[in-house]
């Protein structure tokens, strides 16, 4: 019989707790009544457009910096195209090739990057058991979209679930 | 005042008529209003029924003004020309457009354009294409086609257009009338509906240069809104040089001799012999060796960065949704396939492929430093002159279908505008003259109006505009003729 190892990488994304979003004005919340947080930025209304929220590059930073990571001096957002309703864009404004941070550790895992980007907004599956299989409609709530997330990419060196949980 | 007197104002003695209180700002709007409503030309998509109020004392004290539909005008349709956008009323309005209202300009109407800014004759316009004052059975250019007409017929006394790769300075040049795109982040694109967003940028359309001037002063300058506008370094004035003494001016031949008609060229050159005669020098020995490429670089760059801008019509949340989808993909292909027309559907595909793994580098990457690579040009050529000055269009306005059967034919309009475009540099079109008679489909021979464009360096404004100023005067171009 082959005897397998876990090998595993972690991708984890933050919520920053800033007081707005990545790319607007409109206030961070949770469980507010539907669509009362939002403006056309985060909309993806035509016309709008976005401007970068400062505390969450420096929160970022402070993140790549209590992970012994590279602060880099040029960072560039890039967009993520693909379709779906809770992307009101058609696309992510996230990191590509040039993140916030390379490298860094914590504890015995290394870390390969930390990038920021914008959340999507919330899909709920209207139906009985609230999953897409069985529902009649779909409905989003544009409230979490564009909240700011770091993105922080682990190399695969966990080799238990547990210690992933741990981390 | 007549009717006829009254729109024979330029917008600027317009203003000041207002201020001196010897117009009346309804009476101004009402005769615009009557001529935008009868209007044949097409040139508008929407009209105000009525002016909304403005502060008594502001600098344009009530002025009618024609704005492009792809700006946000909150409460009217913005439908950037898209079918997909049909009847949509934004919540908001566009930074140009308020600074311009806060100004005192009255929104008149929203004008005719080609379906998301993509076209260079207002024939791609889901809401049909706009006629030629000069020649009905003409194109008037592209895509602020309905604003250009719309100021060349007297239907406005001024309006706002947007320029990608030439859409407001050639479709000014095939009308007969002013027509500046700044430099690139001189005026906000918050609440513009994005085409190319590294490329686009608010201008105006006006009957002469000083109407120009007066319209990017209050445009101008930086919105917090948006990222990629700048603090402009100084104030724009109005232009009152009617002398190019000491100016420099450059013809690059890559941009002055192939693929342009002989016409043109003979106007352009009675331009340059009356720039001499002002006082300035012409040097043609000025290269920029690149900008042969520049219309290449731009059909990459401008259809990747369109093929993003354009995925959030996807019928979720606003514009058309097309019935009958089963599913989220069935809702998002139906919806796309008939919101948009031809040729953004083409833009959109060959944008997609740009961008895609594995080209990504090959085309856009490639593109952008062919981009760089004209950039630099302009920066070497402005060490040697003041101006680059080339005719803004390679021949006059063509007639309606004329060049919708074979893409690039129509793309060669922008031949000469796009360098400018990809370097962010500001650039002025005027008209220069008019051509000999040229015959129609309809068995009549009409002459035609040929533009001259004049660039400087980022943030010349107020020194082009003084060249162009003088240009314009010495030229003398009537462009009442079709206000009839």
């Amino acid at each position: 019989m082959t005897e397998y190892e876990p090998v595993i990488g972690l991708e984890i994304h933050v919520q920053l707790s800033t007081r707005t979003k990545m790319f607007c004005g409109c206030e961070l919340s949770f469980g507010e009544s539907p669509n009362t947080r939002t403006c056309p930025v985060c909309l993806g209304l035509p016309g709008a457009l976005p401007v970068a929220n400062a505390r969450a590059i420096h929160f970022g930073l402070m993140i790549g910096l209590a992970l012994e990571s590279e602060l880099a001096p040029r960072s560039i957002f890039h967009r993520k195209n693909y379709f779906y309703p809770d992307l009101p864009k058609g696309y992510q404004i996230s990191q590509y090739d040039e993140p916030l941070c390379r490298g860094g550790r914590l504890g015995d895992v290394r870390i390969h990057r930390v990038h920021l980007e914008e959340d999507a907004a919330k899909l709920v599956h209207v139906g009985e058991s609230g999953r897409i299989h069985a529902s009649d409609a779909s409905i989003v709530d544009f409230n979490r979209g564009g909240t700011p997330l770091a993105e922080i990419v682990t190399e695969p060196d966990l080799r238990c679930a547990g210690s992933g949980s741990q981390m | 005042m007549s009717m006829d007197e009254l729109i024979e104002l330029s917008a600027a003695a317009a203003a000041q008529a207002l201020a001196a209180g010897e117009l009346d700002a309804n009476e101004l709007f009402g005769a615009y209003r009557a001529r935008a409503q009868a209007d044949e030309l097409n040139c508008f998509t929407w009209l105000a029924s009525e002016p909304a109020p403005v502060a008594s004392n502001s600098p344009f004290g009530g002025v009618p003004l024609a704005v492009k539909d792809l700006f946000c005008t909150e409460g009217a349709p913005s439908q950037s020309g898209s079918r997909i956008l049909e009847g949509y009323l934004p919540p908001y309005t566009a930074t140009a457009v308020a600074r311009l209202k806060d100004a005192g300009a009255t929104l008149l109407g929203k004008t005719n354009q080609d379906e998301f800014a993509m076209g260079s004759s207002n024939e791609n316009s889901a809401f049909g294409p706009v006629l030629n004052p000069w020649d009905r059975t003409r194109v008037p250019g592209g895509s602020s086609g309905g604003s250009a007409a719309a100021v060349a017929a007297g239907l406005a006394p001024w309006a706002l257009g947007t320029d990608t790769g030439g859409s407001i300075r050639q479709p000014a040049a095939l009308c007969g009338i002013v027509g500046m795109k700044p430099t690139y982040g001189a005026v906000s694109r918050y609440g513009m509906i994005a085409f190319a967003s590294s490329l686009d940028q608010a201008g105006p359309l006006t009957r002469d240069v000083t109407d120009a001037a007066l319209m990017l002063r209050h445009m101008i300058g930086r919105d917090e809104r948006d990222a990629t506008s700048l603090r402009f370094p100084e104030q724009i004035e109005l232009p009152h040089a009617d002398r190019l003494d000491g100016v420099r001016l450059g013809v690059p031949a890559e941009l002055s001799g192939e693929g342009i008609e002989a016409g043109v060229l003979e106007q352009f050159q009675r331009a340059l012999t009356l720039a001499r005669e002002l006082g300035a020098t012409v040097n043609t020995d000025v290269k920029l060796p690149h900008a042969p490429h520049g219309l290449s670089a731009y059909y990459v760059i401008a259809p990747a960065e369109a093929s993003s801008n354009l995925a959030r019509f996807d019928g979720v949340r606003y514009g058309l949704r097309a019935p009958d989808g089963q599913d989220l993909v069935g809702m998002y292909t139906r919806t796309r396939h008939d919101g948009f027309g031809a040729e953004v559907k083409r833009r959109i595909m060959l944008g997609t492929y740009a961008l895609s793994a594995g080209y990504y580098d090959a085309y856009y990457g490639r593109a952008q430093r062919v981009r760089t690579k004209i950039v630099e040009d302009f920066r070497s050529a402005f060490e040697q002159v003041d101006f680059i000055v080339t005719p803004t269009t390679p021949g006059v306005a063509f007639g309606l279908g004329e060049k919708t059967k074979d893409p690039w034919s129509m793309y060669l309009n922008d031949a000469l505008t796009v360098p400018m475009s990809l370097a962010g540099i500001p650039a002025i079109s005027i008209p220069c003259g008019l051509s000999e008679p040229q015959a129609s489909l309809d068995g009549e021979s009409r002459p035609l109006p040929v533009g001259l464009q004049l660039a400087g360096p980022a943030f010349s404004e107020n020194r082009l505009l003084d060249a162009a100023h003088a240009l314009e005067r010495a030229i003398g171009f009537d462009n009442s003729l079709v206000r009839a």
